[in-house]
């Protein structure tokens, strides 16, 4: 179980969290509240190991394997969309014949993002909201028992978002997903525990 | 007039532009009216058919070419090794920076004559090529490295992807420009370097050292053959690597366009 034990972190002079503490569940869906500037992105980057608590712990993550969805896609230029999403597993990358396993499962996954037609193409070929969801299906197919999604839904429509909520749901059956949204009715739609912050 | 221009196909552009400036140098030469200043392009020409026809002349370039590339080929390797390095490790690149910074002010000449003092004149070509290519390969390397999206390698990061694996799929892409740059524009310059080299350290069989002898007996025509063959070498060079690395990237290109397809 992760617990964020009196984290406190600033940036200059600008305080994000003093005295922060917060225990998470093993699995579900768990969906982060708070005005733009808070911190959120600094918490999952904490979390993730990107960046260091001024003090406090955060317990719980040994051995844990996370994967994310940055806010900003961060996808690999000279790799087409299905070789991005296959770039964090161990198989080849280039486009087998016949598929395997691995290569079958990014299949699905993009193809359930609504990318099926989208597999063979490079990121400058993609919209902003294609390559959002091809990060997606990058973090939802590597194998983690964390998943974070930062602002995972920017740029991509209502009715997109639809078909998006069954797979995350699934998924959230199986591990824990850590997401931020600035849409209530996301969270909601999700069945998320909703943690909101306030300054 | 323009329009019209670009509706002849680059080729003939080419050839028209070539044919203008052998007629300028044709016209000067009648103009000047001595063979020993300026012989005329047919006399040149002429020389340089005799000379193809001697087994000594490809003996010549042929050395020329090997004492030649065996520098830049080195240096390309040493290069690519210290750029690594000079990337990696802030130490490498604090002691290497002065020295790169020294070889990129130094004159080639000044190389030359002091390599003269160390060297056997067979090596110092080769040596003076690795000089003019290892602070531009070196150089390219490192700021390759440098420039990779520091957001690829986080997310790699974060999804703990083996290093082999962002080696080739993230950071070997990611400095290949930077590489292909420097291997294409330094070619040119070690081959330029490496006949001046030549001419001052007159190795036995080559280029540089004909040049030297035509000037010394006044063989102007001989001077200039071998001078054109400087330039066609070059341009041969040029384009075989030009070949080699576009076949590498567009081997690349096309077989994942073709996915896409």
């Amino acid at each position: 179980m992760i617990r964020f034990e009196h984290l406190s972190k600033k940036f200059d002079d600008k305080v994000l969290f003093r005295n922060f503490s917060l225990e998470l569940p093993e699995k579900g869906i768990v969906c982060f509240f708070a005005p733009s500037g808070f911190g959120k992105t600094t918490l999952f980057r904490m979390l993730l190991g990107l960046e260091e608590p001024d003090s406090g712990v955060i317990t719980g993550t040994e051995g844990l394997r996370f994967s994310a969805a940055f806010q900003e896609p961060r996808l690999v230029p000279w790799l087409t969309a299905l070789e991005n999403v296959l770039l964090p597993g161990s198989g080849k990358l280039k486009e087998q014949a016949i598929p395997s396993p691995e290569q079958k499962r990014a299949e699905e996954l993009l193809l359930a993002l609504g990318l099926g037609d989208e597999s063979g193409r490079f990121p400058d070929e993609l919209s902003g909201g294609e390559k959002q969801r091809v990060s997606l299906a990058r973090a939802l197919f590597s194998a983690s028992d964390v998943l974070i999604l930062d602002e995972p839904f920017t740029g991509i429509d209502e009715g997109r978002k639809q078909t998006i909520f069954p797979l995350l749901k699934r998924e959230g059956e199986a591990r824990l997903i850590l997401m931020t949204s600035h849409q209530e009715s996301d969270a909601e739609a999700l069945g998320a525990a909703r943690i909101n912050f306030e300054k | 007039m323009r329009q019209k221009m670009k509706k002849i196909p680059g080729f003939v552009r080419g050839i028209i532009a070539l044919v203008f400036w052998v007629a300028v140098w044709w016209i000067l030469s009648l103009i000047v009216g001595k063979e020993v200043l300026i012989p005329t392009p047919l006399r040149v020409l002429k020389r340089l058919f005799e000379l193809l026809k001697t087994a000594e002349y490809y003996r010549i370039v042929g050395l020329s070419l090997v004492r030649i590339t065996a520098g830049y080929f080195a240096a390309v390797l040493f290069g690519l090794v210290f750029g690594v390095l000079s990337a990696k490790f802030e130490a490498v690149q604090l002691l290497l920076s002065p020295l790169l910074s020294v070889i990129r002010a130094t004159p080639v000449a000044s190389f030359i004559i002091l390599a003269l003092v160390f060297l056997n004149r067979q090596l110092i070509p080769g040596a003076i090529a690795f000089l003019m290519v290892f602070p531009v390969m070196c150089g390219n390397i490192r700021t390759g490295i440098l420039e990779t999206d520091r957001k690829l390698l986080e997310m790699a990061s974060v999804f703990r992807m083996k290093k082999t694996r962002v080696l080739r799929y993230i950071q070997i892409p990611a400095v290949r420009p930077y590489f292909t740059a420097a291997f294409r524009t330094s070619l040119g310059l070690a081959w330029k370097a490496g006949v001046a080299a030549e001419v001052l350290c007159n190795p036995k069989y080559s280029i540089g050292r004909m040049l030297y002898e035509s000037k010394i007996y006044l063989e102007t025509a001989e001077l200039f053959a071998w001078t054109v063959t400087v330039i066609v070498m070059s341009v041969i060079l040029e384009k075989l690597l030009m070949l080699l690395v576009t076949r590498l990237e567009k081997g690349r290109q096309e077989e994942k366009r073709g996915l896409s397809a």
